[in-house]
């Protein structure tokens, strides 16, 4: 049976990949495991997890280090690899959108500066908008953007739009909705086929039932 | 300036005889089986690239240069538009067979194993249409890649027609087959199904779409496929599937054979069967072909015909990562001499190369070089020790 090399993103979705996963027969005590390490080899289901910074993972799956993954439709958007996106898991629901200061809405002149974790996403947005804005990359606490004069408005991914009201921030326009999704491998997908297809059309079943 | 731009590499002796060793035998493969070589120009005008509907390239991805004329030239994105340029233009019987190992140009984001800069080396047979030329194509690269030692390899054949033969009964706009198109590429499951849900695709149709980026496997998947998509031009890729791959049975190919019938290929030219190879453990196609019929009509000849080409560099890694050695340099041998027996230390030098061997005259007093070359022999000619 081939080995099949999963990536899995850490942080808010790692929980959730691991029970979905659970529906190909892993053994229990691979999560706990998981956390100590980065790297678990289950030989019950012959599958080995890693567990990457969650931008990472489209990386490891494009160059064939891991045959698949689990990774946000925000993220597959932002760095456009080249692999299978499979399935829609139906889990780690957000929206990428514009957002900023509520009092200001609709008062910014079209040439404006937008603040972002997604520069490649917020500038497809405004190019296809026909408006020219200055992007700027920011690494973490986008929020803090349009509170301190940095941009007038963030491009950035909304859960519950709890943060944003906090920073008296509001949504201006919706981007698109991301939930995370499954990645294959195009050579993994072909040369291990039997195994991968098992594994979707399990991980299939297991997101129509919850 | 001292550094390269994104995208280009210099070979180094190692690297350049491991490259020029596939090479050779990716030649000798294609020659012995009837391919003669052929090398058009690196570039030459832009239209030559297009079509009267456009480009068949990303204009953005082709390297775009004037002449002093005020002429568009453009470096060559792949060679196969060029053979098919040629065989229109300067040819009158058919069919041809023709091969190339040649440099191609495409401005994409560096990766390893594809540069900017980087060779193919492939052959195309023009001016016949059949069963037998797709499964010769297909064992013309299946033995290249054997020949140079790599393990381990799936074809994955497909058809450019099926997709396209589903699509009449959709009644969909132009750019939104586009969309549908990228999605069924990335095997997009999911997205596919809220697409159809928002253009009210349902009942039949949606069944038949819905379930296309599954359809791939073994020689079962066309059967299965049969039983599914009963319409009648999708029977006839189908039944041309299952002729070409019980050929390649009979050449003893069959366990490399996969099929995807979901298969949409980015370049714009291919019209039937087309295929990709994949090595395991390599994340991507090392191979990449097909039948393209409407490609020569563009040079004034409507000629059917197809081909493929291997990408060297990758070769090169599959090699790399099946851990083959591969690279054997010849002995090196220094003839040491002086003034006096140069001339018979030159006959021995020249003897040795024949012989197959690397020969260099060392002149006495260079001892520096001797040391540093480290030869496999040192043969000393009128010359005393110490």
């Amino acid at each position: 049976m081939d080995s099949i090399t999963v990536a899995l993103p850490k942080g808010r979705m790692a929980d959730k990949s691991f029970e979905v996963f659970a529906s190909c027969g892993i053994s229990d005590n691979i999560q706990n495991e998981m956390s100590r390490k980065l790297f678990v080899c289950d030989s019950e289901s012959n599958l080995k997890f890693i567990l990457v910074k969650p931008t990472d993972v489209p990386t490891y799956v494009e160059h064939g280090a891991a045959d698949i993954g689990v990774c946000g439709k925000d993220v597959l958007l932002e760095l456009k690899r080249d692999c299978y996106e499979v399935l829609d898991l139906g889990f780690g629901k957000c929206k990428m959108v514009v957002a900023g200061p509520t009092n200001k809405k609709n008062t910014f002149l079209s040439n404006k500066r937008v603040a972002t974790k997604f520069p490649s996403i917020a500038e497809e947005f405004y190019k296809k908008k026909g408006e020219n804005v200055e992007i700027i990359k920011l690494n973490g606490s986008v929020e803090l953007a349009p509170l301190v004069g940095l941009s007038e408005v963030i491009v950035d991914i909304v859960e519950t739009g709890t943060t944003l009201r906090e920073n008296g921030l509001t949504v201006y326009e919706e981007i698109f909705p991301s939930s995370a999704r499954l990645i294959v491998n195009k050579a993994s997908m072909k040369t291990k086929s039997d195994r991968i297809k098992e594994i979707i059309y399990k991980l299939k079943q297991a997101t129509e039932r919850s | 300036m001292k550094n390269l731009p994104d995208g280009v590499q210099d070979f180094l002796p190692e690297e350049l005889r491991f490259k020029h060793s596939i090479e050779n035998i990716l030649r000798k493969t294609f020659e012995s089986s009837g391919y003669e070589e052929i090398m058009p120009p690196t570039f030459e005008y832009m239209e030559n690239f297009s079509n009267t509907s456009g480009i068949f390239f990303d204009e953005n991805n082709l390297y775009r240069f004037f002449d002093k004329k005020g002429d568009l030239l453009a470096l060559r994105p792949d060679v196969t538009t060029q053979v098919a340029r040629i065989a229109s233009t300067k040819y009158n019987e058919y069919p041809l067979k023709f091969c190339y190992i040649a440099n191609v140009y495409r401005y994409d984001n560096p990766q390893v194993g594809r540069m900017r800069e980087y060779t193919q080396a492939g052959i195309e047979l023009i001016g016949k249409n059949h069963e037998y030329s797709d499964a010769e194509c297909i064992s013309v690269a299946v033995e290249a890649l054997k020949n140079i030692g790599i393990k381990d390899f799936k074809v994955d054949i497909g058809q450019a027609e099926f997709f396209k033969s589903l699509l009449d009964d959709l009644g969909l706009a132009r750019n939104e087959e586009q969309v549908l198109k990228e999605l069924l590429e990335q095997k997009n499951q999911s997205e596919i199904e809220y697409f159809l849900k928002n253009n009210n695709i349902t009942g039949h149709n949606y069944e038949l779409i819905v379930n296309l980026p599954l359809f791939f496997g073994d020689i079962e998947i066309i059967k299965k496929a049969k039983d599914v998509y009963k319409f009648e031009k999708a029977n006839r890729t189908l039944n041309y599937l299952e002729r070409v791959y019980d050929i390649l049975k009979d050449f003893g190919m069959d366990k490399n054979i996969t099929f995807d019938l979901g298969m949409v290929q980015s370049i714009d030219y291919y019209t039937g069967l087309i295929f990709r190879i994949f090595v395991k453990d390599l994340g991507y196609a090392i191979c990449a072909g097909g039948r393209y019929d409407n490609l020569l009509k563009n040079y004034g000849k409507d000629l059917p015909a197809t081909g493929f080409a291997i990408s060297v560099e990758r070769a090169m890694l599959a090699l790399q990562n099946q851990s083959e050695k591969f690279t054997k340099k010849p002995k090196s041998v220094a003839v040491l001499c002086n003034d006096s027996s140069r001339k018979e230390a030159y006959h021995i030098a020249l003897k040795l190369r024949n012989e197959g061997n690397i020969a260099e005259l060392v002149i006495k007093g260079n001892e520096d070089y001797l040391k540093k070359k480290r030869f496999d022999e040192i043969i000393k000619v009128g010359v005393q020790d110490g």
